[in-house]
């Protein structure tokens, strides 16, 4: 009957378009996560020095997870318009086990985005900053990494520790046992600097006056791009999952009524 | 001259000796480094001394709080009784010492008028210079004052100052810790060396983000994945106590002399600040679940609930093998049914397949 083969045509086409989206989604999240695990930031020693990088790991899932469904949709695609039983249900087995991965990836991002609170970054910040001896081997590359990443972050961000350049007053620390306060209030990366990259007034910045050093805290731009990551990855892979669950529950439909 | 030294050994605040009425104070401008562990800033002595002080030198004596007191003037800068080196064993030690002139009176426009006090670190152990201005040893409460001398002795004294207190750097890591004033002499602490004041930490659900409790004695890294226990075992203790004295020692007489000269240089800071001692320290346990991380993670796992409830009936009803129920999609050739009409009906309603 001409109304049912209409109806089926269309319901075919809402099916192609439904996995067109999801394959454009899925190479499009893919992307995404490249360029966060690219770590164009440069603030992942942070985070693997804590043993917290699990926003990472969340990262690494979402790229294989868009890889596969941009493959499944043109699976999807192919087994739709050929109204293959055994193909479609391929297609639908394959995909719930996509969807557990994306959503264990989400779930992940979006609870460890909680963890981003300025106080584990101070406490690692004062524990590994400029400490010189190591445990081990990796607490030795770790420490370095630390250091490296925070001497970075407060050059390039004009910043100072966490909250302030008071920070390394206030508590006890690795790089206060290194370096005396007299001449160290704080690091001389806090301090403002010339083109050649030497303190405009070593002087001044030892005293703190202002416009000689940078008197505000690096939080801002160390939980600045880790939110915009935890989130970008949780909401996103969550909007995908909203529109393959209606695509996969109207491809079961479909498929319970094709015979064969 | 020997008389007058006695006679101004015997009487202290003699007629020779000026008492101005200035009290030094810290500086009033908003720095930084106002007071640290082992600096702090005063305010330079502008218009405090007199013409009668001409030729003599102004020095900053500083003493602890509590031996004030027994500061005696007779004693000359530069010799051992004022030294920095032996400060605080010694009540007091004179630094800083310049000619009245660079103290110009009133001051230059645009002049920053500090005295750092504890710039110089090079001569901190140099027994050679005295009059130092080596960093304080330890948190205080410190006095101060400025004293005129010349080579008849001291001319005028000012008063002494309010106590200044330097600034103390807690451990980062243990929660609740109580308030307790850590040996002073140690200066760099480092949370290994906390001694047990830390209270042990309940362990709870050991998450791997709580390092609240990582800093006692008795945590040796019970947590799967504690960044911070690593730190904070009782084993490291003894090794990290003796490596810090020996750095301490070497960093005196290794570093090389950032702080500038004696001299009215840098601009100086005004009166104490109360030290960084209080109890609390940083807790690192994440806070509760933010809401946007609820929602997500419960409306993902009833849309999977959902689907894979779906898939089981759908093989279930798969399975039990149902044929003929419900409309059939078939392949996209439609199946036409002719109908044959006859003559009778043509005032029927067209058929619609």
């Amino acid at each position: 009957m001409a109304k049912d083969d209409n109806s089926v045509r269309i319901f075919q086409g809402l099916l192609v378009l439904g996995n067109v989206v999801i394959g454009m989604c899925g190479i499009a999240l893919t992307a995404e996560c490249i360029f966060f695990v690219s770590d164009p930031h440069g603030l992942y020693p942070l985070l693997e020095a804590a043993e917290n990088d699990d926003i990472y790991a969340a990262a690494w899932i979402g790229v294989f997870v868009g890889f596969a469904l941009f493959s499944l949709s043109v699976l999807g695609i192919i087994g739709v318009i050929k109204s293959n039983k055994t193909l479609l249900l391929v297609y639908i087995i394959l995909m719930l086990i996509i969807y557990a991965f994306e959503m264990a990836s989400c779930i992940t991002a979006a609870t460890h985005r909680d963890f981003l609170t300025p106080n584990p970054f101070l406490k690692q910040m004062l524990e590994r900053y400029q400490k010189l001896e190591a445990d081990n081997n990796n607490d030795k590359r770790m420490s370095e990494e630390v250091t490296k990443t925070w001497n970075n972050l407060m050059l390039q961000n004009q910043c100072c520790g966490v909250h302030g350049p008071s920070d390394w007053q206030k508590y006890a620390s690795a790089f206060r046992s290194m370096y005396s306060d007299a001449d160290y209030p704080w690091p001389h990366q806090c301090c403002v600097m010339d083109a050649r990259g030497s303190p405009v007034n070593l002087d001044g910045c030892k005293l703190g006056v202002p416009g000689y050093y940078n008197s505000n805290g690096c939080y801002d731009a160390i939980s600045g791009p880790m939110n915009r990551q935890a989130w970008g990855v949780a909401w996103f892979g969550f909007a995908i999952l909203c529109w393959t669950f209606w695509v996969l529950l109207g491809t079961m439909f479909y498929w319970s009524r094709i015979e064969y | 001259m020997l008389p007058l030294l006695l006679l101004l050994v015997t009487a202290p605040g003699a007629p020779g000796l000026t008492s101005i009425d200035y009290v030094p104070t810290l500086t009033n401008r908003t720095l930084g480094g106002r007071t640290t562990a082992s600096t702090f800033v005063l305010e330079q002595p502008r218009c405090v001394f007199g013409d009668a002080q001409r030729g003599a030198q102004i020095w900053l004596v500083v003493a602890l709080a509590a031996a004030a007191d027994r500061f005696d003037a007779s004693a000359a800068p530069g010799t051992p009784q004022l030294a920095f080196q032996t400060f605080p064993n010694n009540t007091a030690y004179a630094t800083l010492g310049t000619a009245l002139a660079n103290y110009p009176c009133p001051p230059r426009p645009g002049d920053i008028t500090v005295l750092r006090v504890g710039s110089e670190t090079a001569c901190r152990d140099d027994p050679e210079r005295p009059s130092c201005n080596g960093p304080l040893p330890g948190p205080g409460p410190y006095r101060v004052k400025f004293v005129a001398w010349n080579q008849s002795g001291p001319q005028a004294e000012t008063q002494w100052s309010e106590p200044i207190t330097l600034k103390i750097g807690r451990a980062p890591c243990c929660r609740r810790l109580p308030a307790q004033r850590r040996d002073w002499s140690l200066l760099q602490l480092w949370p290994g060396l906390q001694p047990s004041p830390c209270a042990r930490q309940s362990r709870g659900t050991a998450a791997r983000r709580d390092c609240t409790h990582s800093c006692t004695e008795q945590s040796h890294g019970v947590i799967a994945r504690g960044g911070c226990t690593r730190d904070c075992t009782a084993g490291s203790h003894g090794r990290l106590h003796v490596r810090l004295h020996g750095m301490i020692a070497r960093a005196g007489s290794v570093l090389p002399g950032w702080g500038s000269p004696s001299g009215p240089g840098p601009p100086s800071f005004p009166p104490v600040s109360p030290p960084a001692q209080q109890a609390d320290n940083l807790p690192v346990m994440a806070g509760g679940r933010s809401t946007g991380m609820i929602v997500l993670t419960s409306l993902l796992s009833i849309l999977f609930a959902i689907l894979l409830a779906c898939l089981v009936a759908l093989l279930a009803t798969w399975s039990s093998d149902s044929c003929g129920s419900g409309v059939i999609f078939s392949k996209p050739d439609a199946v036409t049914v002719k109908r044959y009409n006859t003559h009778h009906v043509y005032d029927q309603p067209a058929a619609r397949l």
